[in-house]
């Protein structure tokens, strides 16, 4: 029954803190430019804004583009469900593991690619297209970080991978350990649609990825794609902190335990959220045609960190 | 704890070599070569809190001096001097040359289980990685057509070297040091001027028109 009400907490945490860390990376770049930026709950009253409009449907869409948003947002929050934070009771953590979580993720993909080809403007399928090459390109990166951890932890389990990582820590393997993190920041960019890959805040038809898939999207859709899109970037965010920051994730489940995990985490979200803002400042996009070469870079950066830990 | 430091950023400025394979300006060729001798001074200056040795507290300094501002700031002119054409070219593209990378760094890790060091080594794995910066640096003199990225790719190789010599020798005599870094100034400079030469009097600085036959 705790462990149940454990995973809760921390389902909730997660799903509470989104919108927070987007707002957040985008508050920061606007302080950085010398702007004013947004209040810090501006993307809670987006979501409120959105939730409450009536939703618009092309005249040509299918069944697809009604259940869509709600197989992304369903698929998002099933794989959060996966990932411990502060302890390792999960939801639903008897039930997969970490490879689990990815390809869970995955499905989120696979259907905002549907939603953008289904309502058939020419942006979308752009958007899909584009989508679904830079997907299959992080992928193998992706996976081969997480088989490094595995590899040293001997478990595929998300939570026991945290629990060792945090009592023996990364001083065991530091060579190891930079080139999965540049790898992980790689992959994190070009999946969450964060700026040398993709640019979260136009709306211009020749730069745009991800906002061209949901161009079409009104309302309560809307919505929920936003608010996939920020749990998206929170779970990386969450996944980078756990492993590379290997303080606050305890075995014990006391209430004292709990509130200083909880601090913990919020302050190790901000501090990787940081770096996603300076490399969205002081970078441009990239020409999509080069993206494949730094997903190439990342792919290496991986797999040199795979192979460093067997020698 | 420090100890982890110094591999840490001995591996990003492995990480470091291998980026400077996939950028296609030659400004952020340059950008990359000045980040790299960064992470070199900082994880020099942990090798000298470890060993608590003054000479590497000063060679971390002078390495950050000469190789993070003076030599970058005399490429950067020599791009704006020269107006050159931004672009690099090269014998084998971004996407083969980074997948070739994973057989050198292999390589060097490799080698260097087999290699015996003995005395005092303030981390293990410190010796492959800078074997692994060398090498990249030497396969990018090798694909890189421009002079300037060959130059680029001299100086990461020389920084490899330098690694390799501070991790090793607990830091070399202040003469010696100082002497090398002399050196790296003035062969950067020397290649610069070089650079200028090829651009007057083949009007690129593509070394692969080198050989072609003028009037």
């Amino acid at each position: 029954m705790k462990e149940v009400l454990i995973g809760f907490l921390q389902l909730f945490i997660l799903l509470a803190i989104a919108p927070f860390i987007k707002t957040f990376i985008h508050k920061l770049k606007c302080l950085m430019r010398g702007q004013k930026g947004p209040p810090l709950t501006q993307a809670y009253k987006d979501l409120y804004r959105l939730f409450n409009k009536e939703v618009v449907l092309s005249k040509d869409a299918s069944f697809i583009s009604r259940i869509a948003p709600y197989m992304v947002f369903v698929s998002t929050v099933w794989a959060a469900t996966f990932l411990p934070i502060i302890n390792k009771h999960t939801l639903l953590g008897f039930t997969g593991d970490i490879i689990a979580m990815v390809y869970i993720l995955a499905l989120g993909v696979f259907f905002i690619a549907l939603y953008g080809m289904d309502s058939g403007s020419a942006f979308g399928g752009l958007g899909s297209s584009r989508e679904v090459t830079i997907a299959a390109l992080t992928e193998a990166s992706f996976m081969l970080v997480i088989f490094t951890f595995a590899l040293q932890t001997n478990s595929t389990n998300i939570g026991e991978i945290f629990e060792k990582v945090h009592e023996f820590g990364l001083t065991a393997v530091p060579v190891s350990a930079a080139f999965a993190l540049i790898a992980l920041l790689i992959v994190s960019l070009a999946e969450n649609a964060r700026i040398p890959f993709d640019n979260p805040e136009t709306h211009l038809e020749l730069t745009m990825v991800h906002e061209a898939m949901i161009l079409e999207a009104s309302g309560r859709h809307l919505a929920l794609f936003e608010y996939s899109s920020y749990l998206k970037l929170t779970i990386f965010i969450t996944l980078a902190s756990n492993l590379f920051f290997p303080i606050g994730f305890y075995k014990d489940t006391s209430i004292l335990f709990f509130i200083i995990g909880i601090l913990v985490y919020l302050l190790k979200l901000i501090l990787f959220s940081i770096p996603v803002a300076i490399i969205e400042m002081s970078m441009a996009k990239f020409r999509f045609f080069r993206v494949p070469e730094i997903l190439t870079l990342g792919f290496i950066l991986s797999l040199i960190s795979l192979i460093i830990y067997h020698v | 704890m420090v100890k982890f430091l110094v591999e840490f950023f001995g591996a990003l400025s492995l990480f470091i070599a291998i980026a400077q394979l996939s950028s296609n300006r030659l400004n952020l060729s340059i950008k990359i070569y000045q980040l790299q001798s960064l992470f070199l001074s900082i994880s020099i200056l942990f090798i000298g809190i470890t060993f608590n040795e003054f000479e590497l507290y000063l060679s971390a300094f002078l390495n950050f001096i000469i190789k993070t501002i003076l030599i970058p700031y005399l490429l950067f002119k020599v791009v704006e001097k020269m107006r050159l054409d931004r672009e690099i070219s090269v014998y084998i593209g971004i996407t083969n040359s980074l997948l070739i990378s994973i057989l050198i760094i292999i390589l060097s890790f490799y080698i260097s289980i087999k290699i015996d060091i003995s005395g005092e080594v303030v981390a293990k794995q410190i010796f492959p990685l800078s074997l692994g910066i060398i090498l990249i640096g030497l396969f990018t003199m090798i694909v890189r057509k421009k002079a300037l990225s060959q130059i680029l790719g001299f100086l990461t190789m020389e920084n490899g070297i330098f690694l390799a010599g501070s991790s090793l020798t607990k830091g070399m005599p202040m003469i010696v040091e100082i002497g090398i870094f002399f050196d790296v100034f003035v062969g950067a400079l020397m290649a610069a001027i070089f650079v200028f030469q090829i651009k007057t009097t083949i009007d690129s600085i593509d070394t692969s028109k080198l050989s072609n036959l003028r009037e």
